[in-house]
């Protein structure tokens, strides 16, 4: 047990502060662009699916990059412990940070007076930040390259809101705003298809193409 | 051969054989396929039609009419849209507020309750679905569940009007709720008190002066139809008007894409280990730079170039028949013009930031540009307005008047962008110098500091 | 013109640290050694030389001309960092042929010496390996031929024997000696036999300092009678390590032949050995500090 908290203390001290910094003010400025207060239930879906999900995107597919060096990628690889445990065990912890962030917002909005299923929409909400961010693993994890992570879940989003559900079908990320659940079932089971798939990918042996 | 041009051909091989430069392009295919794949073009308008769609109009009566319609629906549903900062936002009025916004439509158009608000709702809703019902049975269309549903009124403020970003699917045009002034109500006094509800609303509402101005829409006769058509032949050549349609698409995606491309160049001689190899190079840093930028530049306006053949095409074979003088520059014109600028910055920006950070940052702040621009793009779609947006949209082959009022302020946009693109990255070339020389090592300082730290 | 390299009070800092004190040196053509233990600045100092380090304190040029022209440096130098790659998925061609037109060679050049390089590093069969396939050594001397591909005047080479194998290693120092022939060729190490094969003028940095500059001759000529060898019981060795350098040992069953550094004769079985580099390198680093 205490080697996994190791892990996480690693990964919290060095590996995603910044990131987490940058969610938090994501959700800071929030108020400025967008209404947060006194919200119907779809509105409040609004909110969460379009704007607040985006911290998955922030948030996950960085799991893969203290080791981008494919020297300290052979090097961890040699150690006792999995490499694939590793990111499992950061992947854990960046979720709970994600459902931390995303549970005090939601507190805020209730708090303000907005109307909605708080536990439905929580998730909701959680399992398209983990559909998102679980794409930029799948593609990082793929290509062996950031940058192609983070394009693949913005992609999508635009797609979401250029085509609406035409192509996404049931994975149409803003569907609680058009008061449908269904999707977030598909998208939950989505997630966990991308991110094992991607720490799957991440793991195995081959020298990886170039962006 | 100077170094520069052999560089620039070296870089474009190198970006050919990169594999994000093959899933943007596969992105903008996919863009234009879903948005444009479809294209049909605009026939001649035909008298008699159930209606032509809705044209702007600048008759103070019909402004004060159509906006005090927004303001009775709006105090009926005591919830009101505003876009501060171009961004949708709900507003809910405390008691105050709302007791104010009360008096003032009590004073402008003489509605007393918000029982009195709820009648005149009533009325309309009726009045527009018989409207509908009488329009669609004359096209022979009789399926009423498909009127009731487009007609609901708590349905008709679609949040982020999704519809209107992707073109829509076609055009089902639904008379919005017009409002009699009181008798004796003066224009000047009624800008007085929309501007007070602006205010209220804490800005951005439909009654302050732009929106309230673009709001008032009435439906075009078979003669507007006709003359706007001519103006798309005539002024346009067909070809212009679909031109800046398909630009308005491509843009979008443009906005974003091409700093994918510049944060993974940026990062790839670090990523190889090949950076101190080339610093050491006597080849100076701004033609290293300069022929990076101009090869990614080329390379992301090569495949919209090409796309834009498709298009184009079409509109050269419908030209042909209905004996149109098209122009077969049109599309070139216009991705240069419109679209080259903002690949120019974005371009851009990714390569200045990942040159100074030396990490993928470009992608959350250029993400967090693009999201903020086409939001607050939404409520000028029809061009016309083009601000000093990143990605000025036009998203309807009509509106050449549109075009050519706000063609200085475009102008002036896509030159500004073009000119901050360059700047940037002459700017990125200085840092690049300074890092070849040992200076300005960012990254490694941060990294430095930490380990120092612990 | 002449091809020297002139050092003359460098001081350098990375922040409060120093990484190099005081230095001053003067290169000529030929092979040129830098030792000294991993961190003492060696790759500081290679690094202002190749303009890739503005100097902190100090004047370096490069044959005459000051290395803050970082332009006409990099015309003369060739670097070869410790740790490089190249665009993993390029030929070994085109990776050659990209830093020729960086390093403003024009195509007939590059035609022409390209492939005389590759054959001088004996790569000449691999040209069209993908750099991501290369094995450790010829990576290395794929090195070398970037650096010396735009014909510069002086070459930098920073640790460039680490991780070859010793068969690789002899061939690339007979590779550098013959480059050497006719500019300056500046190797750092910390690997004593490197320079022993190859360099005849030297210089020893020990935490940022000088605190040898001059020929291998001179250096081993300052350990001569100092050196002495004796075979003793590997417990013996435990109490000679405590009050003498061991430069070296051999194990020859149960007893150990030691190589160790001594002032006067220790005891009787020592026998008074020939100097070697080594010897005298150690014998220099622990003098320095006192140790002896």
């Amino acid at each position: 047990m205490e080697r996994y908290w190791q892990i996480e203390k690693i990964n919290l001290k060095y590996h995603i502060p910044v990131h987490v910094l940058v969610c938090v003010l994501m959700l800071l400025v929030s108020p400025l662009l967008m209404g947060v207060a006194n919200l119907e239930a779809q509105d409040t879906a609004k909110v969460l699916e379009m704007y607040v999900a985006l911290i998955g995107i922030v948030l996950l597919p960085p799991v893969f990059l203290p080791e981008q060096d494919h020297d300290i990628r052979d090097l961890i690889g040699t150690k006792y412990m999995n490499s694939s445990v590793v990111y499992l065990m950061r992947i854990l912890g960046n979720v709970l940070l994600l459902a931390l962030l995303l549970g005090l917002y939601i507190g805020i909005l209730a708090h303000n007076r907005c109307e909605f299923p708080a536990g439905k929409y929580f998730f909701g909400t959680i399992s398209e930040m983990l559909f998102m961010g679980g794409m930029g693993m799948f593609f990082y994890g793929l290509c062996d390259n950031l940058v192609i992570g983070y394009m693949a879940p913005i992609v999508y989003y635009i797609t979401a809101m250029g085509s609406k559900d035409q192509y996404l079908k049931m994975f149409y990320p803003f569907s609680m705003t058009g008061g449908s659940y269904s999707e977030k079932i598909w998208m939950a089971a989505g997630a966990v298809i991308l991110v094992s798939a991607g720490v799957w990918l991440r793991c195995r042996r081959r020298r990886c193409l170039n962006g | 051969m100077p170094v520069l041009l052999q560089l620039f051909i070296k870089e474009c091989k190198q970006t050919a054989r990169s594999l994000i430069y093959w899933a943007i392009v596969l992105i903008l295919i996919f863009d234009f396929t879903s948005q444009l794949g479809d294209m049909e073009i605009d026939r001649k308008p035909e008298p008699g039609q159930a209606e032509y769609g809705m044209k702007q109009c600048d008759d103070p009566e019909i402004i004060m009419r159509s906006a005090l319609g927004q303001l009775t629906e709006e105090y009926y549903r005591e919830s009101y849209t505003t876009y501060p900062i171009g961004f949708y936002k709900n507003v809910t009025l405390n008691e105050k507020d709302d007791q104010k916004i009360g008096e003032i439509l009590r004073e402008a158009a003489g509605i007393a309750s918000r029982e009195e608000a709820g009648k005149v709702m009533e009325e309309w809703y009726s009045a527009s679905n018989t409207a509908s019902a009488d329009r669609f049975a004359a096209e022979g269309i009789t399926d009423i569940e498909y009127i009731a549903d487009t007609a609901d009124i708590t349905d008709t403020e679609n949040m982020v009007n999704i519809e209107d970003f992707s073109g829509g699917e076609g055009p089902i045009y639904q008379e919005s709720l017009k409002v009699e002034p009181v008798k004796g109500l003066t224009y000047e006094r009624f800008a007085e008190l929309m501007d007070q509800v602006d205010k209220i609303l804490g800005g951005g509402s439909h009654y302050n002066k732009e929106y309230r101005e673009h709001d008032a829409e009435i439906p075009m006769t078979y003669e507007d139809a006709l003359e706007e058509y001519n103006t798309l032949i005539e002024k346009d050549r067909l070809t212009g008007g679909y031109a800046r349609l398909f630009s308005d698409y491509m843009v979008i995606f443009l906005g974003i894409l091409p700093v994918f491309l510049s944060v993974t160049r940026g990062l790839r001689d670090r990523r190889a280990s090949m950076q101190e190899l080339i610093y050491t190079r006597r080849c100076s840093s701004f033609t290293i730079i300069a022929s990076r930028y101009l090869a990614m530049i080329v390379m992301l306006t090569l495949p919209v170039l090409i796309i834009s053949i498709n298009p184009l095409s079409q509109c050269i074979s419908y030209a042909q028949t209905a004996g149109i003088k098209a122009d077969p520059f049109a599309f070139v014109k216009y991705i240069i013009g419109w679209q080259l600028p903002t690949i120019m910055i974005v371009t851009a920006v990714g390569m200045f930031l990942t040159e100074l950070t030396d990490t993928a940052v470009a992608v959350l702040v250029q993400g967090a540009w693009w999201f903020i621009t086409v939001f607050a793009g939404i409520g000028s779609l029809d061009g016309g307005a083009y601000g000093w947006t990143l990605v000025p949209r036009h998203n309807t082959e009509m509106n050449w008047q549109g075009f050519h009022d706000g063609f200085a302020q475009l102008a002036a946009n896509r030159a500004v962008y073009a000119g901050a693109a360059l700047l940037l990255m002459a700017f990125t070339a200085w840092i690049y110098s300074e890092k070849r020389k040992g200076r300005l090592q960012i990254r490694g300082k941060i990294l430095a500091n930490r380990k120092n730290k612990s | 013109m002449s091809t020297t390299i002139k050092i003359r009070n460098l001081n350098q800092y990375y922040g409060k640290k120093q990484a190099l004190c005081d230095v001053n040196l003067t290169i000529e053509t030929g092979m040129f050694g830098l030792l000294g233990r991993n961190g003492a600045g060696k790759t500081t100092l290679m690094k202002v030389i190749a303009t890739l380090l503005p100097v902190s304190e100090g004047e370096v040029s490069v044959c005459g001309r000051n290395v803050q022209r970082a332009k006409e440096i990099r015309k003369m130098v060739g670097y070869l960092p410790q740790e490089f790659s190249m665009y993993p998925y390029m030929t070994v061609y085109e990776a050659m042929d990209y830093l020729g037109v960086l390093s403003g060679l024009n195509k007939d050049m590059r035609k022409q010496r390209i492939p005389k390089l590759l054959k001088k590093v004996n790569l000449q069969d691999d040209k069209r390996k993908k750099v991501k396939a290369l094995s450790g050594g010829m990576k290395r001397r794929l090195g070398i031929a970037q650096a010396i591909l735009h014909n510069p005047r002086v070459l930098i080479v920073d640790e460039p024997t680490a991780g070859l194998d010793p068969e690789e290693r002899v061939r690339f120092r007979n590779l550098l000696c013959e480059i050497a022939e006719e500019r300056i060729v500046i190797l750092s190490t910390h690997i004593v036999g490197d320079i022993e094969a190859t360099c005849e003028d030297i210089a020893v940095l020990d935490e940022g300092s000088v605190i040898y500059q001059g020929t291998v001759t001179d250096l081993i000529s300052m350990t001569e009678g100092k050196v002495y060898s004796a075979e003793i019981s590997k417990r013996e060795l435990e109490i000679l390590k405590k009050d003498y350098i061991v430069t070296s040992m051999l194990t020859l069953g149960n007893n150990v032949m030691a190589r160790f550094l001594a002032e006067e004769k220790p005891f009787a079985s020592a026998k008074l050995c020939e100097a070697g580099v080594e010897d005298a390198y150690m014998y220099l680093m622990h003098t320095e500090r006192g140790e002896l």
